[in-house]
């Protein structure tokens, strides 16, 4: 019989299963076991299902036959018969795994400690199922050379095998040995902080973890220690360091049947990667080229878990698993759920994964190729074996890919498809005994594979229903899963047909998203509801629900059913007890909301609340919980004398602004005689940082001044420097000016004038702004003199400004009278208040007024329009005889255009004056070194200077040595002004020293020429 | 670098028809320094302030024009332009029309209504322009007081040009009391329109507050403290053009009337293009020529010969600076000049007879490493033991001033080690030497004394660069022409036995226009984080070269 195989599409293999050829029906029959044999192992026909084994097959050897042969094996090893089959060390660790009572003497007499595998086989296998009388081999092992993964598990064993005092003083023993850093946590009562436990944990990462066991051992008799050293165990990673107490802690685990542990391990590893491929690769390490193993065998290796290791745990674990329910034993199950409990959707569940591949088929009829995709899917979850193996190992959909070690799908199911549910999960046989499991599964899964999973076998087991428990349906209520909740809901219509279940059920009920379950929840409270108008503790979760429809719904069920006083305080104080925890997360529409339940229903209880409660909150580091402190102090209506000091300090420095309210309402209580003792407070409350304090203390100044009218202008004077300087807060200046303006307005009259010009001077504008006001009020303006008026008018404040321009046109004798220091107003910086002195100084000021130095003063101005002023009032107001002098100080003028009007006194005030002509000598210079401007002014002074110096040799002299200087200027028309000049000079006084050489050039033309060099 | 200053009050000046009260308030952090006294030379001293003022507020970097004032508009117009390129019949072009003047319409409305608030906001803006102008000026000018004179110093915002005016006090009459000692004023822009008013008709009174160093209480804020953040470059350029003052150089004298002349040219043309330089060409005993380019122009100086030994020529940029000299025109008697060497710091001393203002240029007026490199300013010319330094310059302290040969013999040192620790301070900003009267003077720049040696590179990589130009890992290999008539200069460098070929391009300007290396990294930053080492390193080994070749190092201590 000739056979074919291979994978579809590809070629063939040929194969014979018979030598010779044998008949037809001969044949068959060898093909029939062969199909069989092949379609067991999951293969099948194109286009069919492949079929999976409904059960995994019930083991071959079974209860006692099996239990005798271990037994028998032990014996002959023992009289020194060689097994023929199974080592010797396998035959104890067999025992050890069906847990054989008997065989443990066997054991004992068996151990040879120079084979460490057998010896581990042996500690392992006395663990699991030896007496008292083998605590001295073990305690030996403990105490002996051996390496630490032996002396360990051997210490785990005694753990596990002692009892009563015994235990008891191991125990202590084993605490003797850790430091005192690590022993001090057993000291501690209530609970272990988490400082403790980093100290503790620093341990693990240092790769020795000589107390990582000793701890765990520890732990399983201390439950604090235990969910502290779970927690640490669930951060730690899995890499160099960690890995060696993580390998002997999986062990041990196992060993003790510690499913709890066991499962948090055996996530870990599923979700760690291999951090190199393998002990035989080559690498650098320390900046040594060698295999890994070398590194791996130092003892503080920086090197650990391999992708190897990683497969290996993965093959350990559902070796464990597999033998467990092949076994049937009662731990299957409780391994499984623990596993399966490990698993969320929201950490774990990564998206559905596609790996397509392409192939490209030649089709030699058509001579052309098609193309055919084949899509291989992982489902979410898929990279955790143990997981699918628990939940899958008999699925249709998912099977086992060993290379790759995930599960893919099996086409055609894809993720997300609709799929019939059905029992795929290994051994469900086992779960069909394990109702506890199911129910556990399902009220505490977050991740909906498993609790699906335990859906199914929940409604295959008619029985199950019964193992639920009340304090169960709550979490099978609260579960996120729709489905969980209806199954829930269908217990609770079950077992609660005639009674009403208690407060927690119903809020559970009220919080699922069935609505069906809502309404049942309120058709309960409806059938008896004065009992739960008193009930503080379902008040008490409606509220801390946080859900707006609950609330809303409470709210009318309070309306009805107003709740006693007691029930009122004990409702808050559950609350409280619930918010006050630290780190508990709240905010503002939480609190918000609690404080309107107590304003609207609670009311009454605020009485019984004691004044210590309220003060613990106000001190409460929260903020929101210290203005939630502030509320109730308010509703306490507690008379302010009985608060202490202490508190309203806290409260006017809270953050809450709530609190900050609290307090100034109770500042606000205080009596008169009380208000004046804190006088310095509320003084501290102006200037305070926060604004809504600064606006509230104002209330308070109000009433100060009631109680004590006499302080009034002293707090003017405390409060008026504020002004004065920068704000060291936000809008800290408007509210000192409110403040002033309004509660102080009285007092205000008492700010001397001194102190309102230099208001009016300051850089602020609440300053100026105040400055304005008591010159408007107080102030008499006739009081001020001519330059105090002129710094006020050119104040940045427009009303101020206004206010003395007014002020001016009213009194024109004022600016008449001084009018040497009103002339100055013309310059002011603002240009509406320097047009309006022009328009004041132009229609009023006449000949009378006007003199020489003032309008020198406005042309001295660098103001454009002040100079230009000025020009226009000496050219209207000219007099002759003022002349030189204008001529004299306008000429010293840094501006180009004064420089021009001065030169236009030149032609008639320094003609045929020499005196004049000496004194205007820079001027003159200033006037010709002005590069490329001025022309007008140049031409004037060197046709001035031209003509004056050819008038007497005196002036000449002097001119001379300006036109000698200028001459060597580079601009054409100037120098040629020059030299004509300066020739001309020459010609008339040849002694006068001009910077001139006369050439006699020959005579090209009929007029004689010179050409002139410099 | 961070400057604090406590100043009691602003400075303020009073002026009225008759007089003019100047007082400066000065740094009572600082030890306490104060004059008082009764200004003589009124309108010299005031041209001279004002120049001190225009350096102070200068800045003649390159700004591009901001056009995105006239971009928005266009793309704005854009699709207006694009409508009449399309327009196609006469139908949609009046559509167009209409739609378009409603549009026009629509703006109207908008600009009169939004019209006064546009003003009233630009006025608003104006206001804050002038009330904040003081934000201008980076540091305040320090004042010195010395027994023989005192001086303002400055340093402009570009950080590439360097202001002192010393008056000596026949500049005051009536000075009734006077500290010496270095202080930093309270200075604002209206302290320079106040200036202005300066007649010699007014009597006009020079105050140094002393007053400012009593404790005084008062409600109002009586102290006013500034903080203020100067880039370490801008205290490095003062520093290097501090230095290099000790180092002398060509010196000319210029008549008045040549730098009327240079600053008449330079306001008759704008240069499109490079190069933009001044060449200074020197033969003994003839008038100095000045050569103007790219316009090839020549400048005589008839009036000023140059009195030097050896014929040369120096380039020097960034020649629109001296346009600051403008104001000191009709006032000053003559320009002494002090050129250093071509592309290196140039002084010019307007003496005025009492007064003397120097002008100090930096090499190029952008002050960054594409123009640096000729020798390094702060580099330590000598070492000198510490203790020695001490004694120089307890002894300077006790004169405030004096030549070095005098200073040796005082202490007994041999003029050599007096000359590199004179050199050091200035180098620190703790003296400084005073080119007009040729003497050292005692003058703290900061109250605490500056890390000369810290500003000496502006990062790692300049000081790595000079290192290879020390050790001589620079060599030049070929040096070609460029487009635009510059020079491309190839080299190599040998970095940690590695060998580096980096080529850098100069513009006419002698300025490195562009560079490339083959290192890492050039390679990752191209030229936008600096140039790395082996450029820097040899555009110095370059330059230096030049400047053997003209023989300018020579002048060098």
């Amino acid at each position: 019989m000739n056979f074919r195989y291979g994978r579809r599409g590809a070629a063939l293999k040929e194969g014979s299963k018979t030598v010779f050829p044998v008949s037809k029906t001969e044949a068959e029959k060898i093909f029939a076991v062969l199909e069989d044999e092949k379609r067991k192992k999951g293969y099948a026909a194109t286009g069919e299902n492949p079929a999976f084994q409904a059960e995994i097959a019930a083991p071959k050897t079974t209860g006692n036959k099996r239990d005798k042969a271990v037994i028998k094996d032990l014996k002959a090893a023992i009289n020194e018969e060689e097994n023929e089959t199974w080592p010797l060390s396998r035959i104890v660790w067999r025992a050890g795994e069906l847990n054989l009572k008997e065989a443990a003497p066997l054991v004992l007499k068996l151990i040879d400690k120079t084979d460490l595998l057998l010896l581990y086989s042996c500690i392992r296998t006395i663990g699991r199922i030896g007496d008292q009388k083998s605590t001295t081999f073990l305690q030996e092992i403990a105490a002996g050379n051996f390496p630490s993964y032996i002396r360990n598990l051997a210490l785990a064993a005694l753990s596990n095998i002692l009892e009563g005092k015994e235990q008891e003083a191991f125990l202590k023993e084993l605490r003797g040995k850790l430091p005192e850093s690590i022993n001090m946590v057993f000291t501690l009562e209530n609970g272990i902080p988490e400082v403790y436990l980093k100290d503790v944990f620093s341990r693990f990462g240092t790769g020795v973890n000589e107390f990582a066991v000793p701890l765990y051992l520890l732990s399983r008799s201390n439950e604090q220690l235990k969910t502290a050293f779970t927690k640490a165990l669930d951060v730690i990673p899995v890499k160099a360091g960690y890995f060696r107490a993580i390998r002997q802690l999986y062990k041990i685990a196992e060993m003790l049947d510690d499913a709890d542990t066991y499962a948090v391990f055996v996530k870990k590893i599923e979700k760690a990667q291999g951090t190199f491929s393998s002990a035989d690769s080559y690498e650098y390490i320390d900046k040594n080229w060698g295999p890994i193993r070398n590194e791996l065998q130092k003892e503080n290796s920086t090197k650990a878990f391999s992708k190897k290791t990683k497969q290996y745990f993965g093959r350990r674990t559902l070796r464990t698993l597999r033998k467990l329910g092949e076994d049937e034993s009662l731990s299957y199950t409780k391994f499984a759920t623990s596993i399966l409990l490990r698993y969320d959707d929201e950490g774990d569940g990564e998206k559905p994964a596609k790996e397509s591949k392409i192939n490209y088929n030649y089709n030699s009829a058509t001579r052309t190729y098609s193309t055919e995709v084949i899509n291989n899917w992982f489902d979410t979850h898929s990279s955790y074996i143990s997981m699918y193996y628990i939940l899958y190992a008999n699925s249709t959909r998912y099977r086992f890919n060993k290379a790759k070690q995930v599960w893919e799908c099996v086409a055609p199911y894809e993720p997300g498809k609709v799929f019939e549910p059905s029992r795929e999960e290994a051994f469900a046989r086992l779960w069909n005994k394990a109702p506890e499991d199911i129910v556990r599964l399902l009220t505490k899964s977050n991740c909906e594979r498993v609790t699906d999973f335990a859906l199914t076998v929940f409604r295959n087991n008619a029985s199950f229903s019964d193992y639920i428990q009340t304090h169960h349906l709550a979490d099978l209520l609260r579960n996120k899963s729709v489905k969980v909740q209806q199954l829930g809901l269908d217990v609770v219509k079950e077992k609660f047909a005639n009674t009403i279940p208690d407060a927690e059920i119903i809020v559970a009920l009220f919080m699922s998203t069935i609505k069906e379950a809502r309404e049942l929840g309120q058709q309960f409270i409806r059938s008896n509801p004065a009992a739960f108008a008193d009930d503080a503790v379902f008040q008490t979760m409606l509220i801390l629900s946080m859900d707006k429809e609950l609330h809303d719904w409470l709210e009318n069920f309070l309306k009805s059913h107003l709740p006693k006083a007691s029930t009122g305080a004990e409702v808050i104080q559950k609350i409280l007890d619930v918010i006050c925890v630290k780190d508990y997360k709240l905010d503002e529409a939480y609190i918000q909301a609690i404080s309107s339940f107590i304003t609207d229903f609670y009311n009454p209880a605020i009485g019984l609340l004691s004044n210590e409660m309220v003060f613990d909150l106000l001190l409460h580091p929260n903020i929101l919980i210290q203005g939630l402190g502030g509320k109730l102090l308010a509703l306490k209506k507690l008379p302010a004398e009985q608060v202490p000091e202490k508190i309203i300090f806290t409260l006017l420095q809270s953050e809450s602004i709530i609190a900050r309210a609290a307090a100034v309402d109770l500042l606000n209580n205080l009596g008169s005689a009380q208000l004046l003792e804190k006088k310095n407070l509320i003084l501290s409350l102006c200037l305070s940082p926060l604004a809504d304090l600064r606006q509230s203390a104002q209330k308070l100044i109000e009433r100060l001044l009631q109680a004590e009218p006499s302080s009034g202008a002293e707090l003017v004077h405390l409060f008026l420097p504020v002004l004065t300087v920068k704000e060291k807060h936000e809008e800290l200046h408007k509210d000192i000016f409110n403040l002033l303006t309004q509660k102080l307005e009285a007092f205000l009259q008492y700010i001397e004038k001194k102190k309102t010009l230099s208001l009016c001077a300051s850089r602020y504008s609440a300053a100026q702004e105040l400055g304005l006001l008591l010159l408007q009020k107080y102030v008499p303006l006739s009081g001020l003199s001519v330059s105090e008026l002129n710094t006020l008018a050119d104040s940045p404040l427009l009303k101020l400004r206004e206010l003395i321009r007014a002020h001016y046109t009213g009194n024109i004798a004022l600016i008449k009278n001084d009018r040497k220091n009103a002339i100055l107003l013309a310059d002011a910086t603002w240009e509406d208040t320097r047009r309006f002195a022009f328009d004041l100084f132009r229609n009023n000021f006449t000949a009378n007024e006007w003199d020489v130095n003032m309008f020198v003063s406005l042309c001295d101005s660098i103001k454009e329009d002040v100079q230009a002023f000025g020009r226009e009032m000496i050219s209207k107001w000219f007099e002759k005889d003022n002349g030189f002098e204008y001529l004299m100080k306008l000429s010293q003028h840094p501006d180009s255009r004064m420089q021009l009007f001065a030169s236009g006194f030149l032609d008639n005030y320094a003609k045929s004056n020499y005196e004049m002509l000496e004194k205007l000598g820079g001027f003159f210079v200033t006037l010709l070194s002005q590069i490329n401007k001025g022309h007008t002014a140049k031409v004037r002074a060197i046709n001035l200077l031209h003509t004056e110096a050819l008038e007497n040799e005196k002036n000449a002299l002097l001119i001379v040595s300006i036109f000698n200087r200028m001459s060597a200027s580079a601009a054409i028309t100037d120098k040629a002004l020059y030299i004509k000049a300066l020739t001309d000079i020459r010609k008339k006084y040849p002694s006068v020293d001009a910077v001139l050489h006369i050439k006699d050039t020959p005579v090209y033309q009929k007029e004689k020429a010179h050409a002139v060099q410099l | 670098m961070q400057f604090n200053y406590k100043f009691n009050g602003d400075t303020k000046v009073t002026n009225s028809g008759s007089s003019t009260e100047m007082s400066f308030s000065p740094d009572v952090m600082r030890d306490p320094t104060f004059f008082n006294g009764i200004l003589n030379k009124h309108l010299p001293f005031r041209e001279a302030i004002s120049a001190l003022h225009d350096i102070v507020v200068s800045d003649f970097r390159f700004k591009p024009k901001d056009k995105s004032d006239y971009k928005a508009w266009a793309a704005e117009q854009e699709s207006i332009w694009l409508a009449e390129f399309m327009k196609t019949s006469e139908e949609l072009t009046q559509k167009a029309g209409l739609l378009r003047k409603e549009l026009s319409d629509i703006y109207d409305q908008k600009n009169k209504i939004l019209g006064p608030f546009n003003t009233a906001k630009s006025k608003y803006f104006n206001y804050i322009y002038t009330s904040d102008r003081d934000m201008w000026i980076v540091l305040d000018p320090v004042i010195t007081v010395h027994p023989d004179e005192l001086f303002f110093e400055c340093f402009s915002k570009d950080e590439s040009s360097y202001g002192r005016l010393s008056c000596s006090y026949e500049v005051f009459t009536k000075i009734n009391d006077f500290k010496c000692g270095t202080t930093n004023i309270d200075y604002s822009s209206a302290l320079y329109d106040e200036f202005q008013k300066i007649r010699d008709y007014k009597e006009t009174k020079f105050v140094i507050d002393p007053s400012g160093f009593e404790v005084t209480t008062g409600e109002q804020e009586s102290f006013k403290e500034t903080k203020i953040d100067v880039p370490d470059s801008w205290v490095r350029g003062f520093l290097q053009v501090n230095s290099a003052m000790t180092l002398g150089g060509a010196e000319i004298e210029l008549h008045p009337m040549d730098v009327y002349n240079i600053c008449f040219h330079l306001k008759r043309k704008k240069e499109k293009e490079g190069p933009r330089s001044l060449r200074f060409i020197l033969k003994p005993g003839e008038p100095v020529k000045i050569l103007f380019e790219p316009w090839g122009f020549v400048l005589d100086c008839p009036r000023s010969l140059y009195k030097g030994s050896a014929e040369t020529e120096i380039r020097i940029w960034g020649r629109r600076r001296l346009l600051l000299l403008e104001r000191l025109i009709p006032v000053t008697k003559k320009f002494n000049v002090v050129l250093m060497g071509t592309g290196l710091p140039s002084f010019f001393i307007a003496d005025m007879g009492d007064m003397s203002f120097t002008l100090g240029l930096s090499g190029w007026t952008a002050n960054d490493w594409s123009g640096q490199g000729n020798f390094d300013l702060l580099a330590p010319r000598r070492e000198t033991d510490v203790m020695a330094m001490q004694k120089i310059y307890t002894a300077l302290r006790e004169t405030w001033f004096s030549k070095t040969d005098a200073l040796a013999s005082k202490v007994q040192l041999d003029k050599t080690t007096v000359m590199s620790s004179l050199l050091a301070f200035a180098q620190s900003g703790r003296a400084i030497y005073d080119i007009n009267k040729r003497v050292y003077r005692i003058r703290e720049l900061s109250r605490d004394p500056i890390d000369g040696k810290k500003l000496r590179f502006a990062n790692a990589r300049e000081e790595a660069a000079r290192i290879f130009s020390d050790t001589d890992a620079v060599k030049l290999n070929a040096i070609t022409e460029a487009d635009k008539g510059g020079l491309r200069v190839a080299g190599s460098v040998t970095d940690k036995g590695k060998t580096y070929k980096p080529e850098i391009v100069l513009s006419r300007d002698e300025t490195v226009v562009s560079a490339r290396c083959e290192c890492n990294y050039y390679m990752q930053n191209k030229l936008f984080k600096g140039p790395c080492e082996h450029i820097v390193a040899l555009n110095i080994t370059y330059r230096e070269k030049q400047t053997i070749k003209k023989g300018i190092l020579d002048l060098i201590i």
